[in-house]
């Protein structure tokens, strides 16, 4: 694991989610596609650190109070790790419903944790993410295991 | 065990105080201004809308078209003020006042704004927000060239407003969706939809004259109690499109 360019690779992220996404009203949780990717294909103790890693990113870029992206990130990236073990996720579509149900329960959990009011529209806008997200998402898989230079297109159980 | 420490970390994180976590974000905002105010500009040239010739451009129109209204406003108070105090003079409203100019770096629709301020001005908590002449919000957190500016139809957001020309205090609450409701108000009102509505200058140490915050565009009979009115208030101003704005800073009175 290539963790200098990890941590570059989630600080443009980051950026790119603060800065282009968060002004749209729908929108793909880029941080939460690259948490399912290196659930997906990395060992499980490297998942988990990244799972973390990219949770403390989303809360520099907000708006909630920060630790409830970590906490709510790293929960459901560890249990996608060890999910991972026993049921391998390597097709588009299972990786597409993989991210949807990644994105609305770590929405979920975020809000729950977080020590602000839940909004009325959460469950609509959890969806709408979620949906993006899973279209979107397995087509960015390769250019990240290109830029984190991984090979994604080989079975391997760990 | 490795799970564990990352728990504990971010538990750490959970239990800060907000004051010390808002100055965090606000710290990297800063660093990533440029890369951040880029990307903005980025989405707003891919959603700017085509000029037409021979025409005014709509955020103009806005701009005057409240200016309008904020003069309204000022009018009716000082004709007021006039019959109460028999012709004494009064100060015009934005005297004592002065603007801060701030850059708009990210835009969250939800509720909030991150602006670049210059150094050389002190920006506090409660501070009201302005663009195109009317309020947006006010600054939530502010640090060393960096605010955070809540906007009124953040869920978190409560602001003091009257109705046109209703002179009672009401209070206007953000629903988190780009618009705000105004609860408790009294059927016995009579409130129309396209009734503006002014940020009050009662209570606040911050505006001097009401200024204008929105309008009502929805003003039904709740459905919980038919003896109160259920109104949303939608920005006078397109939020989604904010490139500057201007908080004010009221000077303290000599």
């Amino acid at each position: 694991m290539r963790w200098f360019r990890f941590a570059v690779l989630i600080l443009a992220v980051a950026i790119l989610q603060k800065g282009i996404f968060m002004s749209w009203h729908t929108r793909p949780d880029s941080l939460l596609i690259l948490l399912v990717f290196f659930a997906v294909y990395c060992n499980t103790s490297d998942a988990i650190i990244t799972s973390f890693s990219i949770g403390f990113a989303a809360d520099l870029i907000g708006p909630l109070s920060m630790g409830s992206h970590m906490i709510g990130f790293g929960v459901v990236g560890t249990l996608l790790a060890y999910l991972q073990r026993v049921i391998a996720i390597r097709r588009k579509p299972h990786q597409a419903l993989a991210v949807f149900i990644v994105v609305f329960l770590a929405g979920a959990a975020t809000n729950l944790l977080s020590r602000e009011p839940i909004s009325a529209n959460l469950f609509w806008n959890l969806l709408r993410t979620a949906l993006c997200s899973a279209i979107v998402g397995p087509f960015l898989f390769p250019p990240v295991a290109w830029c984190m230079n991984m090979k994604i297109d080989r079975s391997r159980r760990r | 065990m490795l799970f564990t420490w990352c728990m504990l970390g971010g538990l750490i994180l959970l239990f800060l105080p907000q004051g010390l976590t808002g100055k965090i974000q606000l710290g990297f905002e800063r660093i990533f201004r440029w890369p951040l105010s880029v990307g903005r500009d980025f989405a707003l040239a891919t959603t700017s809308e085509q000029k037409l010739r021979d025409t005014v451009p709509r955020i103009e129109y806005e701009r005057l078209e409240n200016y309008l209204n904020n003069l309204d406003a000022t009018r009716w108070r000082e004709l007021e003020r006039y019959k109460k105090l028999y012709g004494l003079y009064t100060d015009p409203v934005w005297e004592g006042t002065d603007f801060a100019l701030a850059k708009v770096i990210t835009a969250n629709v939800e509720g909030e704004l991150t602006i670049d301020y210059s150094r050389n001005v002190a920006l506090v908590k409660g501070q009201f927000v302005l663009n195109n002449n009317c309020v947006i919000g006010k600054i939530s957190d502010a640090s060393a060239g960096t605010a955070h500016v809540k906007l009124f139809t953040d869920q978190k957001s409560a602001i003091r407003v009257q109705i046109g020309k209703l002179n009672f205090p009401m209070l206007l609450m953000g629903k988190g969706d780009g618009s705000a409701m105004i609860p408790y108000v009294s059927t016995e009102h009579e409130i129309k939809t396209g009734d503006i509505v002014f940020a009050s200058d009662a209570g606040t140490r911050f505006l001097d004259a009401p200024v204008m915050i929105g309008k009502v565009v929805q003003c039904v009979k709740s459905r919980t109690n038919p003896l109160v009115w259920d109104i949303t208030v939608e920005p006078a101003c397109d939020i989604e499109k904010l490139v500057d704005v201007a908080v004010i800073i009221k000077k303290p009175q000599e």
